[in-house]
C-alpha cells in the first residue's frame, strides 16, 4: 500500500483558504500533510489515520523573537516556511481554530500580502523599461522571445495584484454586511 | 493625546480592548491569550497570529512596551498612553451602558 503521495497544489495569495481546506480534506481522509517543495506549490502527504487538522497560512515580512514563540505555546507547529510565507498547523478535536481571530488583523494580513505584490510588481518596472529599450536596439528573434515570454509574467503578475484587490474589497464589503 | 491614535484604535475592537487590559500586569503573549480566556470565561480565545500582529502594532504606537525578554517571549506592559486610551474608551463604554441601562427610565420620569 502507499504510503506516501505528491501532489501538486498551486495556489494563489487570494486562494489561501481554499488551499487550507484542501488540505483540511487530506488529512481528514487519512492524508497528512508532511512538507512541501517549491514554495508549496507540491506538497507531499503521508498516511495516517483520519485526523482533524486546522492549517493556517501567514505572510511576515520580518518577524521578532516573539513571532515562533506565540505560536508554538499556542499549539500550533510550522509546516514549511518560504520568503515570508508561513504554513502553521494545529489539531482540533471540537472547536475549529485559526490563527486569526478578529476581522482586523485578517485584513492586516491580507494588506501585507497586497503591499508585497506591488513591490514586487514595482520592481519589474526598470527591468522592462531596459527590455523596450534593447528590443528597439537590437530587434533579433531571441530578444522577441523572450520578451514575450516575460510580458507573460508580467500579465500574470498584474493580473494576481488585481485579483488580490478585488478579493480584500470583496471580503472588506461582506464585513460591513454582517 | 494625538489625534492619530484615537482614530485608529477608537472605538475598540474587543481584541484590541482586552489585550490592552490584560497588560496592566506584564505578561507575555501567550499569557494574554490565557487571561483573556480567563476574563471573559471562554468566550474569547485570541489566536496566535492575531496576538502577534496585535502586540506588534501596539508597541510601534507606543501603547504597549517591551519591558523584559524571558526564554525568548517579550514581556509587555501597557505604557502611559495605552492606559489614557483605555480609560478614554471605558468612559465611552459607560456612556453606552448607562444610557442603554437608565437611559428609557430618565426618559419615562421627564
Amino acid at each position: 500500500m502507499k504510503t506516501h503521495k505528491w501532489l501538486f497544489t498551486p495556489w494563489t495569495s487570494w486562494s489561501i483558504e481554499k488551499y487550507e481546506k484542501a488540505l483540511e480534506k487530506q488529512a481528514l481522509s487519512g492524508w497528512v500533510l508532511e512538507n512541501t517543495a517549491l514554495s508549496f506549490l507540491f506538497s507531499k502527504f503521508a498516511k495516517a489515520k483520519p485526523i482533524h487538522i486546522r492549517y493556517c497560512i501567514d505572510y511576515q515580512r520580518k518577524v521578532n523573537v516573539d513571532y515562533p514563540s506565540i505560536m508554538s505555546d499556542d499549539g500550533w507547529t510550522l509546516v514549511d516556511s518560504s520568503g515570508g510565507w508561513y504554513l502553521w498547523q494545529k489539531e482540533y478535536d471540537k472547536e475549529r481554530p485559526s490563527l486569526f481571530t478578529d476581522k482586523q488583523s485578517l485584513l492586516d494580513r491580507n494588506q501585507r500580502l497586497l503591499s508585497v505584490h506591488g513591490l514586487v510588481f514595482a520592481t519589474q518596472i526598470p527591468v522592462w523599461i531596459i527590455f523596450i529599450r534593447k528590443i528597439s536596439e537590437n530587434p533579433s528573434p531571441s530578444w522577441a522571445i523572450l520578451s514575450s515570454v516575460y510580458f507573460f509574467v508580467l500579465l500574470l503578475l498584474g493580473i494576481s495584484a488585481v485579483s488580490l484587490l478585488f478579493s480584500i474589497a470583496a471580503y472588506k464589503k461582506s464585513l460591513l454586511k454582517k | 493625546m494625538r489625534q492619530q491614535i484615537t482614530d485608529k484604535y477608537l472605538p475598540m475592537t474587543e481584541t484590541a480592548y482586552y489585550i490592552l487590559l490584560a497588560l496592566r500586569n506584564p505578561l507575555h503573549g501567550y499569557g494574554i491569550i490565557l487571561d483573556v480566556e480567563k476574563m471573559t470565561n471562554h468566550r474569547i480565545r485570541i489566536g496566535a497570529g492575531t496576538i502577534y500582529g496585535t502586540l506588534t502594532k501596539m508597541e510601534a504606537d507606543h501603547l504597549i512596551e517591551p519591558i523584559r525578554e524571558e526564554y525568548r517571549r517579550k514581556i509587555y506592559i501597557q505604557t502611559e498612553l495605552g492606559a489614557e486610551l483605555l480609560q478614554l474608551e471605558l468612559n465611552r463604554l459607560k456612556e453606552l451602558y448607562e444610557n442603554g441601562n437608565g437611559g428609557s427610565e430618565n426618559h419615562e420620569n421627564a
